[in-house]
This record gives C-alpha cells, structure tokens and sequence, in this order.
C-alpha cells in the first residue's frame, strides 16, 4: 500500500484538532505520543483524524465523562484493577473494547444530517489487533493495530498543519 | 435561593445545550468535525455545553425568584425571595400570627397551686395552648411578680384566669369562650376548665397569591385623600400585623352617615371631616371584661367601661357571674355611650350629634343590668363586648402627625354588627353524605364575607347548601328563617327578618344605620340545619 503524504488536500475536508504527536512520514510502523496541543495547535484531517479519534475512545474509561458516561471503553478499567493478567486475557478485553469503539464511531458516522458525510479514507471499517505485549517489568502494554480504511489502498495522508483551510 | 451547580444539571438539559452548541457551530463552522471522539467534540464542545446549560438554569432560577408569579406557582416558595420582590412594592409577607385568650381552670381547694412553665392545654381536636413562665397561683396573689389570684364565688369552689397562646400561627385556633379544654399534664387539685374568653387573633401566613392581589393597594398614592387611597394606606401599614383588616367604608363629604361635618347652624355638609368604619374580624370578636358593678337599686347594679377597656366597642353581649363561661346573661337594662377621652384632635360633637362618639375609641359605656340575685354594694361581673380588634391602633396611626391628612378629621370607627340567625331544612339523596358541622361553617364564612353591603338573601345562602351536595333547601316560610338583629347608634335594637335582610328597610342616617354603616356576620351556634332524606 503506497502512503503519498500531503499538507494540501484539506479542501472539503472536516478537521480536528491534533491530539497525538505530529507524524511527518506514516510510512511503516510509528509511535505515537500525546503532542503540545496547547504550544503548538494544529489541525488534522484525513487517516490520522480517524485514528485519533479511535485511540481517544478506546483510552477513555467508561463511566468517565459526565453527561457521556457510555462513552469510551472498558480497556482502561481493565488495565486500572489488575483485570489483565495475561495476554490472552488481554486480547479478550481489547475486542471488547474494540467493538464498543466501533459501534461508537459508526453511530456518530451515521448521522450525516448532523455531522455531514465522511471520504473513504476517514472510514474505518475494521480493526485488528495484528500484535500485543507486556512488559511486566516496566508496566508497559503494548497494542500493534492495523486499520482498514473503505478507501482500501488508496490512502492520502494529510500533514498536521498549524492553519485552518 | 439556592445556588446551581453542574450536579443539578439533568441528561436531558446537558443533551439540548449540546445540540443547540452543535447546530450553531455547524452552521457557523462547516468544515469543524464535531463527531463522538473528535478532540473538539470532547475538549470544547461538551464543556461549552456543560456551562451553558447551568448558565441556563440559573437564568431560569433568577426568573422566577424575581416574578411574583412564577414564585405563587411553586409549591413552597422561598419567603425570602419573596419578601426580596415585595419589597420593591414596599410590602412584606406577613408571617401569621398565633391566637390568645384565657382559660378558666377550677380546682378543688384553696391552696398555692405552682403551674410550670408552657404548660399546655389542649382542646378536643386537638388544638393545643401553652401557658408561660412559671406562675404560682394563690389567694392574694402579688400579680405585679406574675402571680395569678385564686378566686372563689363561693368559699367552696375555686378557679383562676391563665393565659395561653396558641401553638401555631393558624385562623383554625381562634375558638370562642366556652370551648372545652384540658391540660396535657397533671395539675393538682383540677376540676375542670375551659376557655373563658374568645381565643382571637390566630392568622395564617399570607400566602403568595395574597401577596399579589394587595400589590395595587401598595402602588397607590398614600394620603389619606381618597377612599382608594385610605384603603391603601391601612392595609400597607396593618397587613403585615396581627390586626386583619377585612374590608373598610369610608363615609365623607356628602355621604349619608357622615354627621360630624353638619355642626352648624344651618345643618349643612361642610366636609373635612372622615369616618372610616372597618372590619377588623371575620367572626365577631368579644373582648372579656372583669368589672366593678355598683348597686344602684334591688337586683340592679351599674357597671361602667372604660375608654380603654374595649375601645370603640359595639355592643354588650353577655354580662354575667365572673366564672360564668356560658353565653347567658343578665339583662342589660341600658348601655350609654359618652365622651370618655379628650378629643383635641377630632370633632366630636354629642350635644348636636348624639351618635357622634359611638364605635369610636373615645367612648366609654354605662351598663345597667338587672335580675342580680345578689344585694353586695359592689360586685364583680364578667362583661362580654363585640369590638373591634385593632380599633385603637389604627386611630392613632391615622392620627400620626406624618400620615395624617391635614385637611380632614379622620375618624375610625367599629362597625354596626348585623348578627344573623339561619334555621332551615335541607333535604339530601339516599346514599348522599352531607356534613353538618362543614355546612354550618361554610355559611358563616359566607356570612362573615359580606361587609359593607346592603342585602343578604336567603337565596344566596340555599346556593351555598345546594352547592355542597343537598337536594334541595325548604325555602318556604316557615322552612328557612333568616333574621339578623343589629344595634344602632343610638342604642336601639332592630330586627330584620324574611327572604332578604335589606339594610335599606331600616335605613336611618340620624341613627347611623346604612348599607356602608353595617356588616353582616354570624357566630357558631347561630346557623341550624335540620338534614331530611328523601
């Protein structure tokens, strides 16, 4: 699957503000980590949209936001009260949570009167959990996710940038 | 007013500020992704929506802590926020007041009896008094200490006067003398006891509603120039006090029952002077006298009352044994009014107007009674007057250099009492409950509604049974009685009687007598109803 980054193609597209760290390059595998929202605000689109909107429902706890307390998953809590103990136990827990995810950002997907409609590209229609590990020492769970997005192969990564087209 | 915070917030109220937030953002903001998980949606949207949603309900809650009207709506409103907006009306509510009166206790024998403090007499319902401090009572009692005297009529029987008040601000604890009443704890040597004087001035909290209709008497202008302005001025200043006004007549310049303004030669109106009769009672009140009476011939003794004693008064009800509790008495022969209180400040003139000083606060009375079985030179009565309550308190307040008008002489005085009698029979289905003593209570009320006017119809009252579930109402005439007697001014007793108690067929100006002179009321025991099933 070919990646062609681009800082252009904002047109038409609906953005939200960057939540994890700018990534340049997607090529391959990338860490992400939490980015200076506050000093450094800037906008995404595109793949890295749809992913950071995944990644901030699967880490948010159920029961957490007021007035939204289905929202979020049940990974967190899991991880919080010692629940996982093993890997299997670990997947087990993250399909559950995956599936919450999903069914949370489909319903929201599908009130396009609302919201107005998504391209291919920002629509995941599934997700895998192709590796996992933990680091008992360190504390350190480690989730690999592949995501597959309705635009298939044809992706375009849109750059985080600082202004809004 | 308690303050809101994001805890008070309900789903539903979070949810329609949210949306609301959504649709103008949108609107505004097209290419902004706002969707469930999105960082705008979680970090600005939701908690924009958290606090216009509690900015919401505290401008809902400031709304209605300022309008009357939404406050009248709440099940119990904040008093405070309700004096709050009365005060911009320079009003306040008025918090109830609790009844007072007397109780008669009898004891067996002649000793030191020690009453501790709040001691509490109940009567059969259930309504309870409480007494005071601690109070001994005794024989040659030192009542300037708080002691209260033992009394006997006979040397056998003994009884003493204590007084309680009621244990809560409620109309429903204003009992009349006579009323049966027992002490919740012991008393040593008790007999028995009950009340000796009305139990008066019980009042219930003004409510909200009340509040509001008063508001136009507040807004008006306060000199006493004008009926509406006058009316205005008593209910500001007493409304918020123990004394009730019901309802007021103002009686001036050109007006039938205005007399005072006629001292001259010629007998013509000249005006400046006011008369202004008010109803400060819904049932009649009597205030109980302890008096003095001088034998003046065989069974005949004089009593005298006092301008201070029941000020403006009406008329005597009752004068019996000063341990009577019953409603009998002796035959009151006269009862002369006179000039007992200068008079500096108002025209009051009896050698031209001999009705000029009657219900007024500078009257005094001369009671003649006979039937006395009894021949002492002196001797104490029990003396029941109709008053009323108040008289003195808003005559002096008119009188008030800062209120009072300084083109007339404002004189208030105690209305006529036309104090009727109903005895009919009411006729009820098979099956139909009706309930005697609420009919009988709903026609005094009735009957004590109505002021100032000049009618009281029979067919007004057979409205009233027919309302409350009878079949229908002998109204033949022997069926249905009504009569009503009143005193007038001049100290003569008349009687109405028949289909329509019209104040008009005795209408007599000289005497004071007219449909604005006169109000209509009724006393427990006056109304019987006679219940048939057809």
């Amino acid at each position: 699957m070919t990646i062609r980054a681009t800082s252009i193609d904002y047109a038409g597209r609906q953005v939200d503000v960057e939540l994890l760290q700018t990534v340049v390059d997607p090529q391959g595998t990338q860490e992400v980590l939490v980015s200076n929202v506050a000093t450094q605000p800037k906008i995404v689109a595109g793949v890295q949209k749809s992913l950071q909107r995944y990644t901030l429902l699967l880490l948010t706890s159920l029961g957490d936001v007021h007035f939204a307390l289905d929202e979020g998953s049940s990974l967190m809590p899991a991880f919080n009260s010692g629940q996982i103990s093993n890997k299997n136990m670990l997947q087990y827990i993250f399909v559950l949570a995956n599936t919450r995810v999903m069914q949370a950002i489909r319903a929201s997907d599908g009130d396009v009167e609302t919201f107005g409609s998504q391209p291919d590209d920002e629509k995941i229609t599934s997700t895998e959990l192709s590796a996992y590990d933990i680091n008992y020492q360190t504390g350190v769970v480690t989730l690999t996710i592949k995501f597959t997005m309705a635009s298939g192969s044809a992706i375009t990564y849109l750059i985080p940038v600082a202004t809004v087209r | 007013m308690s303050i809101i915070v994001f805890n008070d917030l309900t789903q539903a109220q979070f949810d329609s500020a949210e949306q609301l937030i959504i649709s103008k953002v949108r609107t505004g903001y097209p290419q902004l992704d706002l969707r469930t998980g999105t960082v705008l949606r979680e970090q600005l949207i939701r908690p924009a929506a958290e606090l216009y949603a509690l900015d919401g309900e505290r401008m809902t809650a400031i709304a209605q802590d300022t309008s009357l009207l939404e406050l009248s709506k709440q099940s119990d409103p904040d008093p405070v926020s309700v004096n709050a907006v009365l005060s911009n009306f320079n009003m306040t509510l008025n918090t109830g007041f609790s009844a007072t009166g007397t109780v008669l206790v009898r004891v067996n024998a002649n000793r030191v009896y020690t009453l501790p403090a709040g001691l509490t007499f109940s009567t059969l319902p259930g309504l309870k008094y409480a007494g005071g401090t601690l109070t001994r009572v005794r024989v040659g009692a030192n009542t300037s200490a708080g002691e209260i005297e033992l009394r006997t009529a006979d040397g056998i029987s003994y009884y003493f006067l204590y007084p309680l008040i009621a244990a809560a601000e409620d109309i429903e604890y204003n009992i009349p003398a006579g009323t049966a009443m027992d002490p919740t704890s012991s008393i040593y040597g008790y007999v028995s006891s009950s009340a000796y004087t009305d139990f008066t001035g019980g009042l219930n909290a003004s409510t909200l509603t009340e509040a509001i209709a008063s508001i136009p008497d507040a807004l008006t202008h306060r000199a006493l120039t004008d009926r509406n302005a006058i009316s205005a001025r008593l209910h500001g200043e007493f409304d918020s006090t123990n004394t009730v006004i019901q309802d007021i007549s103002v009686q001036g310049y050109g007006d039938d029952a205005q007399l005072r303004d006629k001292h001259n030669l010629m007998g013509w109106a000249v005006g400046a002077r006011v008369d202004i009769w008010v109803r400060t009672f819904t049932n009649p009140v009597s205030t109980t006298l302890i008096v003095d009476g001088t034998w003046v011939s065989a069974n005949t003794y004089q009593l005298t009352v006092g301008v201070s004693d029941a000020p403006g008064y009406y008329a005597v009800r009752s004068v019996c044994e000063v341990d009577s509790v019953a409603i009998s008495s002796y035959p009151v022969v006269t009862d002369i009014r006179t000039v007992a209180a200068s008079t500096a400040n108002h025209d009051i003139d009896v050698t031209r107007s001999p009705t000029d000083v009657v219900g007024t606060v500078y009257q005094g009375g001369t009671i003649v009674v006979s039937g006395v079985p009894y021949a002492d030179s002196t001797r104490e009565f029990r003396v029941d007057l109709y008053t009323a309550p108040g008289l003195a308190s808003i005559q002096a307040f008119v009188d008030d250099r800062s209120v009072a008008s300084v083109g007339s002489d404002c004189l208030v005085r105690c209305p006529l009492i036309c104090l009727v009698d109903v005895s009919t029979t009411i006729y009820r289905k098979s099956g139909v409950v009706l309930d005697v003593t609420a009919l009988q209570t709903q026609l005094i009320n009735y009957i004590n509604s109505r002021s100032f006017t000049q009618r009281l119809t029979r067919s007004e009252l057979a409205n009233i049974l027919i309302q409350a579930g009878a079949s229908r109402v002998d109204l033949t005439t022997t069926g249905f009685q009504l009569s009503g007697r009143l005193r007038d001014a001049l100290g003569n007793w008349l009687t109405l009687q028949g289909d329509v108690l019209d104040i008009q067929t005795i209408f007599n100006a000289a005497a004071l007598v007219t449909p604005q002179t006169v109000v209509f009321a009724a006393i427990p025991g006056s109304i019987n109803l006679t219940v048939v099933t057809e």
